[in-house]
């Protein structure tokens, strides 16, 4: 077959998007869970569950596509993260099996609320942080030898991989926050105000360490962002971060019930596009770019005829969801 | 319920056979060796006999106590009286598959379904001598019953699994090949005891969701969702606590 199209750039705009969508949307929701285990009484835990229940599953659609993405389209590279991460993945599964079943076991169970609040908040925080250290582990690179990863199953367990473990748990705690500011009144979008806050304080942390951390490990990194004339062009990243953090801390102040939100989208936008100047064209860090990990041309036109239909059926029943179940939410009227 | 569910099954359960009779034509040309696992067949032959029931001896090659209906094997499999069945003895000793698990639980899922379709027409036949609901015997069957559905699945499942092996992709990639490298067998042992410990947590705690949910009774049920504000059904929270028998925090 001769080269008429590169799909790589397509798949590899389908794969990031997919990400992005999950870590936003997912995002908000886990850190909707992690906020719930500080909410006073069961009147607000119903609210706080009530708010992300119709919607919280679709979310998960988004994992589905990115874990087959790449194994169907970057096979290599499933090959060798996958089991570089094996047990953070392993965790965040089954921590997601207690979050799952939390909705629905609550409801039914009312005289056990306590542990399957637990389970939901717990598992909420446990799958965040392992989430966070896949995504630490992916930053600093795999141990590879000729096409298959050399560490073992605990390599994944460094420094660096802990503090993104952390630092994704305030991440994911500023988009909830935002989330119930948005979904809720009075009170509790009063708690939710401060607790983006104290979320906000700990992600600004967390990506300067970052920003400092990475450059020091990886001197490629360091050459892309410090070198002239890169760091002009590039400039306008750590800018508008700094230009989003003031507007959202001031938004968290404020009245606005829609900035706090969009703000901590837009600071997740700017660390993911960070992450991908950082990174670019690597799929592996630091051995194999995304045109080395690819599959064959015709693997990844074939996926791409099913992933054009289906993406924009996915995207239509999660808009709609999110539009049928717009508004403020009360504790006594919800559904799940 | 019981009346559509039982015509649902009318339907589903004969195409299900007709289905998996076509797989097993499939499985006849892609997958040889599966399909002579399934049938403890040792030797390639004509006309083959249908085995009922055997203990397959992989060392000696050979079934004990075999329970064989003459002819009816080339028949059922190749759909041709004289069609050809190839025995294990034809694929080297390395590229075979186990062939008790495949035999066994092929024979399980097989006898799942004929069970059901059992079901299907003395149902059918209840319903015509206008006796459906009133037959406790019957109703108390429909009862039992209930998992053989998933017994059906998992051991079709098994069946399928065991029956490829040794490969993970049919007669290129052994399965032993495609282990990820930096596995041990410790991390396996651990990630699968994991796996373990969490599902024989959760399964029992739905199955007593489950059972509560059935013990109160369609009335409580179809009260939980009596209230309708704004188009949306009530709070999960009430209408639980309205199945669980009204005990809320």
């Amino acid at each position: 077959m001769s080269q008429v199209l590169d799909f790589v750039p397509i798949w590899t705009l389908i794969l990031g998007v997919a990400v992005f969508l999950y870590v936003l949307l997912d995002g908000f929701d886990l850190g909707v869970g992690i906020l719930y285990g500080l909410a006073p009484n069961t009147a607000a835990r119903n609210t706080i569950m009530n708010s992300i229940a119709p919607i919280w599953d679709g979310n998960e659609t988004w994992l589905v596509l990115g874990g087959l993405g790449l194994l169907a389209a970057f096979p290599l590279a499933f090959a060798i993260i996958i089991p570089a991460v094996y047990f953070p993945i392993l965790v965040m599964l089954l921590a997601l099996v207690f979050r799952g079943v939390a909705f629905e076991f609550r409801f039914s169970d009312a005289e056990h609320k306590t542990f399957w609040d637990r389970a939901f908040n717990y598992g909420s925080g446990i799958a965040t942080f392992a989430q966070g250290v896949v995504l630490g582990s992916f930053i600093q690179g795999f141990q590879v030898s000729g096409r298959i990863f050399s560490g073992t199953s605990f390599s994944f367990l460094t420094p660096f991989s802990i503090l993104t473990g952390i630092a994704l748990l305030f991440g994911y705690g500023l988009l909830g926050a935002g989330w119930l500011i948005l979904k809720t009144e009075g009170d509790l979008q009063d708690t939710a105000r401060r607790q983006g806050r104290v979320c906000l304080i700990g992600v600004l942390a967390a990506i300067g360490i970052v920003s400092i951390w990475t450059p020091i490990m990886n001197p490629a990194v360091a050459s892309r962002w410090f070198v002239f004339p890169n760091m002009l062009f590039l400039a306008p990243v750590p800018v508008a971060t700094a230009v989003v953090a003031l507007v959202t801390w001031r938004a968290l102040h404020g009245r606005s019930e829609i900035l706090p939100f969009a703000g901590g989208i837009s600071l997740f936008a700017l660390s993911f596009a960070g992450i991908a100047i950082s990174l670019y064209p690597m799929i592996v860090p630091p051995h194999f770019t995304l045109w080395e990990a690819a599959s064959s041309d015709r693997t990844q036109a074939f996926l791409l005829v099913g992933t054009l239909v289906l993406l924009p059926v996915i995207l239509t029943y999660s808009s709609w969801s999110y539009w049928v179940f717009r508004g403020k939410v009360r504790a006594d009227i919800g559904y799940h | 319920m019981l009346s559509m569910t039982l015509w649902l099954l009318t339907a589903l359960v004969p195409l299900q056979i007709f289905l998996g009779d076509h797989h097993g034509l499939n499985t006849l040309e892609h997958q040889p060796a599966k399909l002579a696992a399934i049938e403890a067949r040792w030797e390639t032959g004509r006309n083959v006999p249908l085995t009922l029931f055997a203990i397959p001896d992989e060392k000696t090659e050979s079934n004990r106590a075999a329970i064989e209906i003459p002819g009816l094997g080339s028949l059922i499999l190749t759909h041709k009286v004289d069609g050809e069945i190839k025995g294990l003895k034809d694929f080297p000793a390395d590229q075979r598959p186990p062939v008790a698990v495949p035999f066994f639980a092929f024979r399980i899922m097989v006898g799942c379904g004929m069970l059901m379709l059992g079901i299907v027409l003395l149902g059918g036949w209840l319903r015509w001598r206008g006796r459906l609901t009133g037959t406790p015997l019957f109703l108390l069957l429909c009862q039992l019953v209930t998992p053989i559905g998933f017994v059906a699945v998992i051991a079709g499942w098994a069946v399928t699994e065991v029956g490829r092996q040794p490969w993970t992709v049919y007669g290129l990639l052994r399965t032993a090949a495609s282990v990820s490298p930096s596995l041990t067998g410790r991390d396996v042992a651990i990630s699968l005891l994991a796996y373990m410990a969490v599902y024989l947590f959760m399964y029992p705690a739905g199955l007593l969701f489950m059972l509560r949910i059935v013990r109160a009774g369609p009335v409580a049920a179809a009260e939980g969702h009596a209230t309708i504000e704004a188009g949306r059904p009530q709070a999960p929270v009430l209408a639980g606590a309205g199945i669980a028998g009204g005990i809320e925090p």
